[in-house]
């Protein structure tokens, strides 16, 4: 037996008044410690993701919106652009590099996207089995799309029109897989990935559906091989959007500007967007940043009640434990114990609370935008929190901690 | 043992209390028996080192009680002194041994040995694990005289501690206490209003 053990006894002799001030303080901690662990990792989901795109070009429209939809892949695009007009601007002295991508459907709710294969070095995609595409109609799958759809090397894969899993089915959409990728944590995880010209083929044949698809379909074959040459005709291909990385960061004051003034041409910087976004919802997180931090001060003062209430019951207790001998400050720890294990357990159990409920959120994310977030790393903020938690229960038990100090054993055994 | 001198306390109310001096020696038992009101309890804790006087002396195994800090008197208390209150008092989330333990704890001690042989001879050694508010008028009266004289105290002081039972039952308390004291080589020290005491004890004080 020694003092630590009594405190942790009589807060279990007594559970219910303690347990009130433990769930309040869970529930202000695992709030606060939620939205923290929420904000770094949505940040460093997107940061992640970002990988040095300076710009997107894209149809007009929310700049948002082509963010989400071309960095982030989980809105929908502002619609397409001629793939000439972006042929120009890639050529323009200011960009550095330009990827194109386009959309067009989905297997199973899972985005294919057409592009060109330095999109997958952008985001260091590593096949894992199989090889690259070589023929318009050959996918690369990225890893979360084949472990939770079980697609295995040469799968065939008929896709269905549009973003959502509801699209009309293309009886010309099937897509024969050839390589799987290596999970790389980042977007192409959960996108099924395929040369441009598949894209165009499917919705080429669609478009013009009464029109000879004999034609067309020997024609964009040539066309892989005659690029080039293809780009001086008449060309009326399209493409969803473009990344761009730009030569000098300074370009990036001046060239978008350039674009959205002088053509029919969407351009978004994703740093911008994505900060104005987090300013959005960064308001949102303050005030409810706030409320828990309130709940987490009614917490500390239902403590407060709580001890000094169980001070007034407990008073022969103390005067006992003080005529077997016990200091006065053995008497004064064991009350500041007492509020300490409230505390931080009640710090600890918030964390795991606020665990559960990344791991919920992310199951949500997961279901509707295919997104997940999986970090369980203690966070620099939350060891303020824990700070804070060992404060409340220092301040919580001053006052009856000095009370027991004070206490007077003869007067109260007297009165008995 | 004991020797008190020209004792005197006053509380800040004004009562004033003014103790007749006591000499007593090793080995010999003693009842203070009076009235109320007439400072029984105050005497007794001022042998106990709860309070201090005003003015007088008590010596206490050769130690002048009046010349202790309050924590030399902690300490002084938790090595020679085991009180029976008039009204058991326990730490009510601990168990009955744990009440025990708790004491040797204060006093620096670890001895469960002890422990079981105290119960054992007090006839409660079965509710060891019992929460004390579970047990019996009856058991909460020995479970205390366990907890007074579990750190081997040299002096037990008893408040009233049968004030409140009847005949039969009185005589089977004090006759354990004086049982206890003998078998655990202490001296005992009585402080009562109840007259039926007194055939019990060779040494009475009349306050």
């Amino acid at each position: 037996m020694n003092i630590f053990k009594l405190s942790i006894k009589n807060i279990f002799n007594k559970p219910l008044s303690s347990s009130i001030s433990l769930t309040l303080l869970i529930l202000g901690v695992g709030i606060i410690s939620l939205l923290l662990q929420l904000n770094t990792l949505i940040k460093d989901q997107m940061d992640n993701n970002l990988r040095g795109i300076d710009m997107v070009v894209g149809a007009k429209g929310s700049p948002l919106q082509l963010i989400l939809s071309s960095v982030y892949h989980i809105d929908s695009p502002t619609g397409n652009i001629s793939f000439q007009e972006a042929e120009n601007i890639s050529k323009n002295r200011m960009v550095g590099s330009s990827i194109k991508i386009l959309y067009g459907d989905n297997y199973k709710g899972y985005r294919i996207v057409g592009a060109e294969k330095k999109f997958i070095d952008l985001y260091k995609g590593v096949i894992k089995e199989g090889k690259d595409w070589e023929k318009p109609y050959e996918v690369l799958v990225g890893s979360k799309v084949y472990e939770k759809l079980k697609i295995n090397l040469g799968d065939e894969l008929v896709s269905s029109h549009g973003l959502r899993e509801t699209g009309q089915s293309h009886d010309e959409g099937t897509f024969k897989v050839v390589g799987l990728l290596k999970p790389s944590n980042s977007v192409i995880d959960q996108l099924i990935i395929t040369s441009p010209q598949s894209v165009w083929n499917i919705h080429d044949d669609n478009d013009h559906y009464n029109e000879d698809e004999h034609e067309h379909e020997d024609e964009h074959e040539d066309e892989h091989e005659h690029e080039h040459e293809h780009e001086h005709e008449h060309d009326d291909r399209e493409i969803t959007a473009m990344l761009i990385k730009f030569k000098s960061p300074m370009n990036i004051i001046q060239f978008p500007r350039q674009i959205n003034e002088n053509t029919n041409l969407q351009a978004a910087v994703p740093s911008y967007e994505i900060s104005r976004l987090f300013k959005l919802f960064g308001f949102g997180i303050e005030t409810l940043s706030y409320l828990a931090y309130l709940i987490i001060i009614v917490s500390g003062f239902s403590l407060f009640i709580n001890l000094f209430n169980s001070m007034r019951e407990r008073k022969y207790e103390m005067a006992l434990i003080r005529t077997l001998g016990a200091s006065r400050l053995q008497l004064s720890t064991m009350i500041i114990f007492e509020s300490l294990v409230l505390t931080i357990s009640g710090f600890v159990l918030g964390l795991l609370f606020s665990r559960f409920g990344v791991m919920f959120v992310s199951s949500l994310m997961e279901e509707s935008l295919n997104y997940n977030l999986n970090s369980f790393k203690i966070l620099n903020d939350e060891f303020w929190l824990l700070g804070l938690s060992i404060l409340i229960g220092i301040v919580s038990s001053l006052i009856p901690a000095i009370q027991v100090y004070k206490i007077n054993i003869s007067k109260i055994l007297a009165d008995a | 043992m004991l020797k008190t001198k020209e004792l005197e306390f006053n509380y800040e109310n004004q009562m004033f209390f003014k103790f007749q001096n006591i000499d007593l020696k090793s080995n010999e038992n003693l009842l203070i028996i009076g009235d109320s009101g007439v400072g029984k309890t105050t005497l007794m804790h001022l042998l106990a080192g709860l309070l201090k006087s005003n003015s007088g002396s008590i010596k206490l195994f050769d130690k002048e009680l009046n010349l202790m800090s309050p924590s030399q008197l902690d300490s002084f208390r938790k090595n020679n002194i085991g009180i029976v209150f008039q009204r058991p008092h326990f730490v009510n989330s601990l168990t009955v041994k744990e009440n025990l333990q708790l004491a040797q704890y204060i006093a620096n001690k670890k001895d469960n040995n002890r422990i079981e042989d105290i119960l054992k001879n007090l006839n409660i050694f079965n509710k060891s694990n019992k929460k004390t508010n579970q047990l019996s008028q009856g058991e909460k009266q020995r479970a205390s005289i366990a907890l007074a004289i579990v750190n081997s105290p040299k002096l037990i002081l008893a408040d009233e501690p049968t004030s409140s039972l009847d005949d039969n039952n009185c005589a089977k308390v004090i006759e354990l206490l004086k049982k206890q004291a003998t078998d655990f080589g202490a001296q005992l020290i009585v402080i009562t209003h109840d007259s039926r005491l007194k055939k019990h004890f060779k040494n009475t004080i009349e306050l």
